[in-house]
């Protein structure tokens, strides 16, 4: 085998297609990048928002009117214990009756925990707050209630929080005089905070069995968009496969309804277009196997005239007689275009026989050789024993093919070689035949088209001596035997065209058919 | 696609973080409301009713404001109402029971008090309640509070010339005496 990549020769669409493989289930990395699973995130994302959004905002409010319940408990409980105590008060008061005043109300606050101070006028704070007066009242409550402002402050003391209250007490009366007494608190929100903390796992708890249950939506949709999707697929395979009649059916007037529609117009326009194409392209062929047909009449009786002056040629004056050769040279050149015309159509019409017959290949191909005296000529590497299942014509006819192309177009020594593999798997053996000239090989861009008919490797020599056809003829043959034919260029230079059939015995019974 | 998905991402933990860090913010300075009020002038004679609530281990007096100069008359049936809530919060409590009517009637010196109720079934603490919040209030006469004369008529039986003895009676100091059933 030569390393040089094989080609495979160009089979019809429909063979081709045919190849590929179907019903094939997606990948797991693809489900993953799939439909389904962008439909199931994108849910997840939208459900996780909008509970998450929720969530967030009834807490923020719920946040919100537990700190204000509080603070306008607290302030407005305080509010009526001074109401209730100041009166009790003798005023101007000294510290005794602001310490008797703080604890009083220090009594009457047990429920909300809070911790009073007093002061009258410009005096210190009874009893007094913490070193520096930190931990203590804010200075900004302290300055309000100063000019004769209720206040409150929420402030953090030691990363807790605390509601720091002050209230400027008036004289009774209604003139609403500023006396000079000022009535701080100061109550923790720890319970508060626990419960906005339960507020927050209660929004987490929450959030997360909305977040899983969307699944179950995301699923029902991603049903819904995918079942089409899924007959889509299905009919797209169909028609892959050849089963252009393949229609879908369309429920809904949604988009995916009308990708089904267009995928159905699709498939009418593709059916139709391809049957116009197979139509023409029968035609055609028809009318190269009538012209040829029609052709080979006259040529029958030209060639018997020529003949006839060929071998009086000896006797004409030169001029005349070198027309005559010429003439008579043409004239089979022209008979042989037209058999091998008639090869191909009988090809194209599928009416080419594969008569089996199981013969010793090496015999089949050394016969070839004799018969067209190339033996001399031909290195041949013939091991005995080679017996195979095949059509001795067709197969004379290739070996005769690929080594007249390789003798005209290679340069010699050119080589045949047949070989038995055991083949690996399915596959089973093969039989190769290996043709190899040493000439100057095949340029590799004309590689791919060497057997496509009336193809001519080099272009500028549009007169050959074959008919344009022979490479398409072998390929045809060989195909016949469910085999193939790769040319490739060889490691030590030269062009080697490699036919590879099955090898088949002769128990495989009597095996006899057109084209497919 | 992507920059959207990421941005849903970015969107969904933001959320999820403020979520999670919310606790309860330190605020500005915030207003509320009007003063509390109640003190008294000094030099000013003070209208307010002195009522005597219970207390563990005795009476206290607690001190209403009131519009106008208060009398036994009007202080008593207050009495009877119970503590407010703020004087509740206090732990103040009356140990007077819930009776339909009261009646009181001053002279100098003295008030006579009449109850829908057995009057010598009263506790020791509800009997002072009574007297003392009806002798520390408006009476009629020059004698101090402490020597004003009150008595409790009611339910056929009656408890005569009570004084307010002492807010803390336990203190050492005797309580009014009971006079012996007529």
């Amino acid at each position: 085998m030569t390393p040089a990549t094989p080609e495979k020769p160009p089979a019809p669409w429909h063979a081709r297609l045919r190849g590929l493989r179907i019903g094939r289930r997606p990948a797991l990395g693809t489900f993953a990048r799939g439909l389904r699973a962008r439909l199931v995130v994108a849910f997840l994302l939208v459900a996780a928002l909008s509970a998450l959004t929720t969530a967030g905002l009834t807490f923020r409010e719920a946040r919100t009117k537990i700190l204000k319940r509080t603070q306008d408990t607290a302030v407005e409980t305080l509010r009526a214990q001074v109401n209730s105590q100041v009166p009790e008060v003798t005023f101007p008061p000294g510290n005794d009756d602001l310490v008797r005043l703080s604890e009083g109300l220090n009594r009457a606050g047990v429920a909300q925990r809070w911790m009073v101070h007093t002061r009258y006028k410009d005096g210190p704070l009874v009893p007094p707050t913490g070193p520096n007066g930190s931990r203590g009242i804010p200075a900004g409550v302290q300055g309000k209630v100063h000019k004769g402002i209720a206040a409150f402050q929420r402030i953090e003391l030691d990363g807790k929080p605390w509601l720091a209250i002050g209230l400027p007490v008036t004289y009774s009366g209604d003139g609403g005089e500023i006396s000079g007494l000022e009535v701080y608190a100061k109550l923790p929100l720890r319970e508060d905070e626990l419960n906005v903390q339960a507020l927050v796992q209660a929004a987490q708890n929450g959030a997360m069995p909305a977040i899983a249950l969307a699944v179950v939506p995301a699923l029902i949709a991603a049903r819904g968009v995918l079942r089409p999707v899924r007959e889509l697929r299905r009919a797209t395979q169909q028609i892959t496969a050849g089963e252009l009649d393949t229609r879908l059916k369309v429920t809904g007037r949604d988009e995916l309804a009308d990708l089904s529609r267009t995928f159905n117009d699709m498939a009418a326009a593709l059916e139709e277009n391809v049957a116009e194409l197979r139509r023409m392209e029968a035609n055609s062929r028809r009318f190269a196997a009538d012209v040829s047909h029609e052709l080979r009449t006259p040529l029958a009786a030209m060639t018997a005239v020529v003949d006839v002056l060929d071998e009086d040629a000896a006797t004409l004056d030169p001029d005349t007689a070198y027309a005559v050769r010429l003439i008579s040279e043409e004239t089979g050149k022209l008979a042989r275009m037209v058999e091998d015309l008639m090869e191909i159509s009988r090809f194209d019409a599928g009416a080419a026989a594969l008569h089996l017959d199981e013969v010793d290949v090496s015999e089949t191909v050394r016969k070839t050789l004799q018969a067209r005296g190339w033996q001399d000529k031909v290195a041949a590497d013939l091991p005995e024993g080679v017996r195979a299942r095949l059509d001795p014509r067709r197969i004379d006819v290739v070996v005769a093919n690929l080594v007249g192309n390789a003798l005209k177009h290679g340069g010699e020594p050119v080589s045949v070689a047949v070989r038995a593999t055991e083949g690996a798997g399915a596959e089973g053996q093969r039989l190769l035949i290996e043709i190899a000239d040493r000439g100057e090989g095949i340029d590799p861009e004309v590689l791919p088209h060497v057997f496509e008919r009336f193809f001519k490797a080099d272009s500028a020599r549009a007169r050959s001596e074959g008919s344009g056809l022979g490479l398409a003829i072998t390929l045809e043959n060989v195909r016949l035997h469910d085999g193939t034919v790769r040319a490739a260029n060889g490691r030590a230079g030269g062009a080697v065209f490699t036919v590879d059939l099955p090898l088949r015995r002769g128990e495989c019974g009597e095996f006899e058919e057109g084209q497919a | 696609m992507r920059i959207r998905s990421a941005a849903a991402v970015v969107t969904l933990l933001g959320l999820l973080t403020t979520l999670a860090g919310c606790g309860i913010e330190p605020t500005e300075v915030i207003d509320v409301g009007y003063p509390a009020t109640g003190a008294k002038r000094p030099g000013v004679p003070a209208t307010q009713a002195v009522l005597y609530f219970a207390y563990p281990g005795g009476v206290v007096p607690v001190s209403r404001p009131a519009g106008d100069a208060v009398s036994a008359e009007d202080a008593v049936p207050l009495l009877l109402k119970g503590p407010n809530e703020p004087e509740r919060l206090r732990g103040y409590y009356s140990e007077l029971p819930k009776v339909g009517g009261v009646d009181v009637v001053t002279s100098t010196d003295r008030v006579v008090i009449r109850l829908a109720t057995d009057v010598s079934r009263l506790t020791r603490t509800a009997r002072n309640q009574l007297v003392c919040t009806a002798a520390h209030n408006g009476v009629p006469g020059k004698l101090p509070a402490d020597e004003v004369k009150v008595s409790l008529v009611g339910g056929g039986k009656a408890v005569t010339d009570q004084v307010c003895a002492s807010l803390f009676p336990q203190a050492g100091r005797t309580g009014p005496s009971v006079s012996p059933r007529p």
